[in-house]
């Protein structure tokens, strides 16, 4: 029996030319990627702009035991391709019922609660995403538009979909404020041992 | 007797006459009426991001909560604005749509715990003409002079109103709830937030959403769509 543990490396940049390149976000795929790597996992990778099956997604989703989506903050979510790629890979491991059995919910038990029919226990699942917003604008009540809320509470229409699939969702990685006053470099730097804690690898 | 022809005479004078003028003056009121509502019309934008999936979801209940909100505004002289999403739409017609809706109401299913994928790319797409033609925003609202203003006040659309109205298969009480694993605790405003967030961001105030939960097992739909306009006359203070 095989021990070696997959990683599945999802980068949802979508370019706007002169504008959005994707370098930074290349950046941090490329960090995780070098991570696991050195960790003796097997890397699978999907750049959802350069395209995508969506069956053979779902295969990649059964396979690994951790998934990590890199991606920008367009407009408070993952760019448009991101969603269209869950909906298309979600819906086929719906209808094959390779990710969940139905919403948990059953007429014979009716303690059993929505959202417990998820296949994909044992997974664990983790955001790393680049943002304009300044790390001062989330868990402050005082802040006008997060008005406390964190980085996961800003990014749950993006983890739940998982959640919902039985995938643990251990805590995000952020780089803020990537136009002015951010540490980009540091937190590059930093990324992975980030990805060391909440993997507990090495 | 020629006196009081005269007097008669007279008072029938005045008495066309103010008759006259009273319909005189009705006419200009009428006249005048229409042309002062024109300018307090309200307009309001009705978007629907239903993406059909043939023998699954063919939209007809998204169509239904839209139909109830069109009914409603346009019984409150409001402009109706349109957009069905899957239908395809201009980008700077939208964003034009948006500069001139008061109130706008997104009408969606929920699929995978968001808006179909085709409203994601609709709002990167009308956002970022607005972003760089700076209509519905200057910034994100930081200044490098005045350091107390904060991120997301660089909106331009102040005193406009965004209200989401959704059907999910997700039950009432799954939100609210500590021990829901897919929630833990969070209500479906939260679980909704990205799609407002925009909205704020620009300057609007987002309403409370109006839901339609369980769609699929629902016992309730009848009355959640007989409720809508209330919620509607409600929220909006109609």
């Amino acid at each position: 029996m095989s021990t070696i543990k997959k990683v599945l490396l999802i980068n949802t940049h979508l370019t706007y030319p002169n504008w959005s390149e994707g370098t930074l976000n290349a950046s941090f795929h490329q960090k995780a990627k070098d991570f696991f790597t050195a960790n003796n996992f097997e890397i699978l990778e999907t750049k959802v702009e350069d395209g995508y099956d969506a069956n053979e997604e779902v295969e990649k989703h059964l396979e690994a035991d951790i998934i990590i989506l890199q991606t920008p903050i367009n407009w408070f979510g993952a760019p448009w391709i991101y969603k269209k790629y869950v909906d298309e890979v979600f819906n086929s491991g719906l209808m094959s019922a390779k990710f969940l059995v139905g919403d948990g919910r059953t007429k014979v038990d009716v303690t059993r609660q929505y959202g417990t029919g998820g296949k994909m226990q044992r997974k664990k699942f983790m955001v790393c995403s680049t943002w304009n917003a300044p790390k001062a604008s989330f868990d402050d009540p005082n802040q006008v538009l997060f008005e406390g809320r964190s980085t996961a509470d800003a990014l749950i229409h993006i983890t739940s979909n998982y959640r919902f699939c039985g995938v643990e969702v251990v805590a995000d990685y952020n780089c803020f404020d990537i136009f002015k006053d951010g540490d980009i470099v540091g937190d590059l730097e930093n990324y992975p041992a980030h990805l060391q804690k909440v993997f507990n690898i090495g | 007797m020629p006196s009081l022809k005269h007097t008669t005479m007279k008072s029938r004078i005045f008495i066309a006459m103010v008759t006259l003028l009273l319909a005189f003056g009705t006419k200009i009121n009428a006249q005048t009426k229409p042309a002062r509502d024109a300018v307090k019309q309200k307009t309001v934008l009705l978007l629907n991001a239903h993406l059909t999936y043939k023998g699954f979801s063919e939209g007809k209940l998204n169509k239904a909560f839209y139909d109830k909100a069109k009914e409603f505004f346009l019984s409150q002289n409001f402009k109706v604005l349109e957009t069905k999403i899957e239908d395809g739409y201009n980008v700077e017609e939208e964003v034009e749509k948006h500069m001139q809706a008061d109130i706008i109401v997104l009408q969606t299913p929920v699929n995978w715990e968001n808006t179909p994928w085709i409203y994601k790319k609709y709002v990167d797409e009308v956002f970022t003409h607005a972003m760089f033609s700076q209509k519905f925003l200057t910034g994100d609202g930081r200044s490098e002079i005045d350091p107390t203003k904060q991120y997301g006040t660089g909106g331009k659309m102040y005193g406009k109103k965004f209200l989401l109205s959704t059907t999910w298969n997700a039950p009432e009480e799954s939100f609210n709830n500590p021990k829901n694993l897919t929630w833990k605790g969070k209500s479906a405003d939260d679980a909704l937030f990205n799609i407002g967030a925009n909205y704020s961001f620009v300057g609007f105030e987002v309403l409370p959403g109006h839901y339609c939960y369980d769609v699929f097992h629902n016992k309730h739909i009848k009355e959640d769509l007989e409720s809508y306009p209330k919620y509607l006359k409600k929220v909006f203070g109609l």
